[in-house]
């Protein structure tokens, strides 16, 4: 049977992405990464959904929330570039290590 | 009921009216200065919020018979989303109208912070009156994202920003999480609505494994989204750093509607799967309580020791949510109907401090120490007697809405115990008397700086209390006392009770 015609394929990618969103987000320093860690993450979700509402659920539900996740993840990111293009103003640093205005 | 397009937005209408309100405030802002006060903005918004209470009301007596379940079944309007629903609008009221005071005097009154919390506001209000997964993770994104920027409003300030990147930070990585956990349930059950999910795992169709991850995703990216121990170390920065009225927002309406997204998840959609869910909320509540109120003992800043008083609450909270996974019928219903009195109760509570710390900031940020908080009764006596019954209430003293409160999860737990027999509940209710006395603590340090110290010497000139200042904070005493009150003198509190009772999902 080809890998195509069953779902594990596309759901084991999915997770081994979800994994490297969230370990370079607990490892990694600089802000840019770390946004694109989260959309990694979104990603394999939206991987996982697609696999989901075409082999499993048989429903359109989990492609059309593809759709949203995807303006979601776009808001989120042109709010979080907002945010750091004025920090990066103030301090010339994207470097997490530096937020430390207040002891975190 | 399921009807149509009109009965749909009818029964939304309280979110709608918000949604309305905020973009009529983004629109009326261009007209600023074009023969437009900055004062009808605020009316705008206030009218759009106190509007959606008025329909909350009005949608209660027949919502109580039968639940709208409206838009094909993504809405499902139930005198659940209804109680949680009216939180949220009574805390957006709050935080309008002592924003207008607060923003004036940094001179960053501007319409777009108004529209934020409404829309911010609208996103809570969907989040708590779904069944559907997709559309509580929709809501759940409307209400965060407005909240990155309001956290980040002050602009100028290096703090303010900070916040604002954390909890953006935090914020997406936990919504990942959690939406995670949403396409796994999915997975297990092809279904994303909690009432075919519920109906799935009935039915045995579910995979038990998938399921139990699912779990665990969820109650993660819930976890962070209401800081509870360990998912909580971004709160005191963001809480510290976001705009005080901002803060005193994120710290209610956004956990009241954590904690209905919680509440309805758990008992609606996983059955059978809680009680293995049990050991973790165990853990998860005695660490929050522990953890977060002997950190705040060692704070020195009012603002981030409201951020762990913040923590330690969601952990009195998720006492509640303990009980609910332990198979104890009797005892699972006090648990919802208590920590439904608990999210107003701390909600009213919280804001009225939020509002008493927003007046003493100043334009440098300062007034923020418990230094600053020195003799602030000679100076302001009225606020210093609100505050009063605002820390008596957090620290879970008679006669007030905290103590009730307090109460009645408490006796949930302990009741689940006797029921069930086990010894856990009843370490649970020890664990949270014993972060209660602690909590009574730093809270009452608060009142000992405020009456017993004497005031410092500074150049901080007296400024009399705007009028929605002291509005809110006379609305906020009262029905803090009304509510801690009612119920023993029989003076119509009962009636929370009472709804909280009929709002069980």
């Amino acid at each position: 049977m080809d890998v195509l015609d069953r779902p594990e394929g596309f759901l084991m990618v999915a997770a081994v992405l979800f994994v490297i969103g969230v370990v370079g987000f607990i490892l990694r320093r600089n802000l840019i990464v770390l946004f694109m860690c989260v959309e990694l993450m979104l990603n394999a979700v939206n991987l996982t959904l697609m696999a989901v509402a075409r082999y499993v659920g048989a429903s359109m539900e989990g492609q059309i929330m593809v759709f949203l996740v995807m303006a979601v993840a776009a808001a989120e990111t042109a709010v979080g570039l907002a945010v750091v293009i004025a920090i990066y103003r103030k301090r010339a640093t994207v470097d997490v290590d530096d937020m430390t205005v207040m002891n975190g | 009921m399921t009807g149509s397009v009109v009965e749909s937005l009818m029964a939304v209408a309280p979110a709608l009216n918000l949604a309305l309100a905020g973009m009529a405030v983004v629109f009326g802002e261009t007209f600023i200065g074009k023969g437009l006060d900055r004062r009808w903005l605020v009316s705008l918004a206030l009218l759009g919020s106190v509007l959606g209470l008025l329909f909350t009301f009005l949608l209660w007596e027949p919502a109580s018979t039968a639940s709208y379940s409206v838009f094909q079944g993504l809405a499902t309007v139930d005198t659940f989303a209804l109680f949680l629903g009216g939180v949220i609008l009574l805390c957006t009221i709050l935080t309008l109208i002592s924003s207008v005071d607060y923003l004036r005097r940094f001179g960053l009154d501007r319409g777009e912070f108004y529209a934020l919390v409404l829309f911010s506001a609208t996103g809570l209000w969907v989040m708590v009156a779904t069944t559907h997964l997709f559309i509580i993770f929709l809501g759940l994104e409307v209400a965060s994202i407005a909240l990155y920027v309001l956290a980040g409003y002050f602009r100028k300030r290096d703090r303010s920003l900070e916040s604002s990147l954390k909890y953006l930070l935090t914020g997406a990585f936990a919504s990942s999480i959690l939406l995670y956990g949403f396409a796994m349930v999915y997975l297990a059950t092809g279904t994303v609505d909690l009432n075919g999910v519920a109906a799935a795992v009935e039915s045995g169709e579910a995979s038990t494994s998938v399921m139990l991850l699912a779990l665990a995703l969820i109650l993660v990216g819930l976890g962070f989204k209401v800081a509870v121990v360990p998912f909580h170390m971004w709160a005191p920065d963001v809480y510290e750093g976001a705009p005080s009225t901002v803060t005193g927002f994120m710290a209610t309406a956004v956990k009241a509607a954590g904690f209905g997204v919680l509440i309805r998840v758990l008992t609606v959609g996983f059955g059978s799967y809680l009680p293995d869910a049990g050991t973790m909320l165990f853990w998860v509540a005695i660490a929050t309580i522990l953890a977060a109120n002997l950190v705040a003992v060692a704070q020195s800043n009012v603002k981030r020791m409201m951020a762990y008083s913040s923590v330690a609450h969601a952990g009195y909270a998720f006492m509640a949510l303990f009980v609910l996974t332990q198979n104890t019928p009797g005892a699972s219903g006090e648990a919802v109907r208590g920590l439904l009195f608990y999210l107003p109760a701390y909600a009213v509570s919280t804001l009225g401090v939020f509002t008493i710390i927003s007046f003493l900031e100043d334009r440098r940020g300062r007034g923020l120490e418990l230094e600053d908080y020195a003799g602030l009764y000679r100076r302001y006596p009225g606020l210093s007697m609100g505050m009063a019954v605002f820390i008596l209430s957090l620290g879970g003293i008679p006669p007030t809405a905290g103590f009730l409160a307090k109460f009645h999860v408490f006796g949930a737990v302990i009741s689940c115990g006797v029921e069930s027999g086990s010894s856990q509940p009843l370490a649970l209710a020890v664990v949270g008397i014993l972060g209660s006395l602690i909590g009574l603590y730093y809270y009452l340090r608060v009142l000992i700086f405020m009456y017993m110290h004497e005031p410092q010497e500074d150049d901080r000139q007296f400024r009399l209390p705007a009028l929605g200042v002291s509005f809110v904070v006379l609305v906020t005493a009262v029905l803090t006392l009304w509510l801690g009150l009612g119920p023993a003198v029989g003076f119509g509190a009962a009636d929370i009770l009472g709804w909280a009772e009929a709002a069980r999902p």
